[in-house]
């Protein structure tokens, strides 16, 4: 019996122009589903504590809430999810702040954005490994 | 223009004698009326010269330096000015040290020696009375500048807030719509160039040629963006932001900075953060400019509910002509921006040795974030 590995995703961005390309890039991996789209930093926090995604994609300025008190909010869940904040600010300062608020991902909006399904690929592996353990440890009881 | 009224016609000149033998009292008051001052009254000590004084309201006050009693002339004629701003000349028997130190501290109008001539007396109160015409002009004429350059210096406040909000706007939006638009495209590039099959290489050489072009118009945007306004100095703070300019400032120029700040991060209104990082900009373009230097110290310390902020560099240093000169908006602005929060700013130069910047700005200490 093969599982399907779902990475579930949400993704915020107050552009309606970048999220949809978003998107798409996470649409090319199979083993990636995209459970939400948020549009400001309120939004975001809700779905992240409703829908319990394993990883968001959060852009730094966004109306209502700013990306790093969205950050901070969203760590507080249970469990937290993986977030990889992407940003047209990729200055040091932001990377320093978002990092202090727990970040696990920074990346430049516009020049890295492509090392998002790589992050994803990872995840997907090591996720892929653990049930592979966990398998092997049920059958061997 | 000075009432010159009391000049033609002495009866409308009120004269309160203080002086304490009565027959040097009449005599004067005989004087006077022959010179046809009016006088409104008299008195013996100096406390009753003070209360006469209050009630009269004299033109002017003949004032015995020496009076029997607590209180002296000099004493009588020093509340006299403050209380109810009427000139007072004095009337002394002996011209000596001692008596001019104490009267020189109220501000004599004139001195007159005893015995009183007639001429001595009518001139001394014409002086004293010219002279304090001219006085009050001056203070009138001092008081309106006052109100003037605060007027000017509210005036300059507020274009500079209404400047700064434009660049504010217009900063954001070519960030975010541009930017967004051009990021939006970058990606759809790299999606293109996914699509295409690897022995299509002419096409996905032009696909990399757009790809480049593209992340130079987005360099291009954010420069201008943050040339015109930095977003970390609204999103993150005045020291993200003094922070990022000192790099940018490396980059561009070369010269090494060395940063001292003691603490992580202060949250100050945008007004006063604002004039703060315009004034550190202003100062690092003066150092790129004319400085000739090769090195930058940069230094924000917060004492006792003051802010710090020292710019040393080692060039040629300013001069006290360049200081001066009143075509340097640069400094003007700076000084200005300084004084609208009650501030303080210094600035010093030494030959060939360097030049040193130095604002202080009184803030509210609770706003501070500790390293």
């Amino acid at each position: 019996m093969t599982t399907k590995y779902i990475l579930k995703v949400l993704v915020a961005d107050d552009s309606d122009v970048t999220r949809s390309r978003i998107l798409t890039l996470l649409s090319e991996n199979p083993g990636v589903g995209v459970i939400g789209e948020a549009k400001d930093g309120l939004e975001a926090s809700i779905l992240a504590e409703k829908l319990k995604p394993d990883i968001v994609v959060l852009d730094i300025r966004m109306p209502k809430k700013n990306g790093i008190e969205t950050l901070k909010q969203i760590k507080k869940n249970d469990p937290p999810p993986i977030v990889i904040m992407l940003t047209n600010f990729p200055y040091q300062q932001y990377k320093k702040e978002c990092e202090k608020a727990g970040a696990d991902y920074f990346f430049d909006k516009s020049m890295e954005f492509n090392k998002i399904p790589i992050v994803l690929d990872e995840l997907l592996n090591a996720q892929k490994a653990k049930s592979v353990e966990k398998k092997e440890t049920d059958e061997a009881e | 223009m000075i009432n010159k009224a009391f000049l033609q016609d002495p009866s409308k000149t009120n004269i309160l004698v203080v002086e304490d033998e009565v027959i040097i009292t009449n005599n004067i008051i005989m004087t006077l009326t022959s010179l046809r001052y009016k006088v409104c009254g008299s008195a013996a000590t100096g406390e009753a010269a003070v209360e006469k004084a209050g009630a009269l309201r004299p033109d002017l006050v003949l004032m015995d330096v020496v009076l029997r009693g607590r209180m002296d002339g000099t004493e009588a004629a020093a509340q006299i000015q403050k209380k109810f701003n009427i000139p007072v000349v004095y009337l002394t028997s002996y011209v000596d040290e001692k008596s001019l130190d104490r009267t020189s501290s109220t501000l004599p109008y004139g001195f007159i020696s005893k015995p009183v001539s007639s001429k001595d007396l009518d001139i001394a109160i014409r002086m004293a009375l010219i002279r304090y015409g001219v006085e009050k002009q001056l203070k009138e004429s001092e008081k309106r500048y006052r109100i003037l350059t605060g007027k000017v210096r509210k005036l300059s406040a507020h274009f500079e807030s209404v400047r700064e909000n434009e660049r504010t706007r217009v900063a954001r939006e070519i960030h975010d719509e541009l930017g967004q638009a051009l990021t939006a495209l970058k990606m759809d590039l790299s999606w293109l160039c996914k699509k295409m099959p690897d022995r299509q290489a002419l096409m996905r050489g032009k696909i990399e040629e757009m790809t480049e072009l593209t992340d130079q118009i987005i360099q291009t945007v954010k420069k201008i963006s943050s040339d015109l306004r930095p977003g970390l100095l609204d999103d993150l703070g005045l020291i993200a932001a003094i922070e990022w300019q000192i790099q940018n400032f490396q980059e561009r120029t070369g010269i090494s900075c060395d940063v001292r700040i003691d603490q992580e991060e202060i949250d100050l209104e945008r007004d006063i953060s604002t004039a703060l990082f315009r004034i550190f900009q202003e100062t690092l373009t003066n150092i790129a400019r004319h400085a000739k230097a090769t090195k930058v110290n940069v230094c924000l310390e917060l004492k006792d509910g003051e802010l710090e902020m020292t710019v040393r560099d080692n060039g040629i240093g300013i001069t006290q002509e360049q200081i001066d000169n009143p075509e340097s908006f640069g400094l003007l602005g700076i000084k200005e921006r300084v004084g609208f929060f009650k501030g303080d700013v210094g600035i010093n130069g030494i030959p060939d040795s360097g030049t040193i910047v130095r604002v202080i700005l009184p803030i509210d200490p609770v706003k501070v974030r500790q390293k």
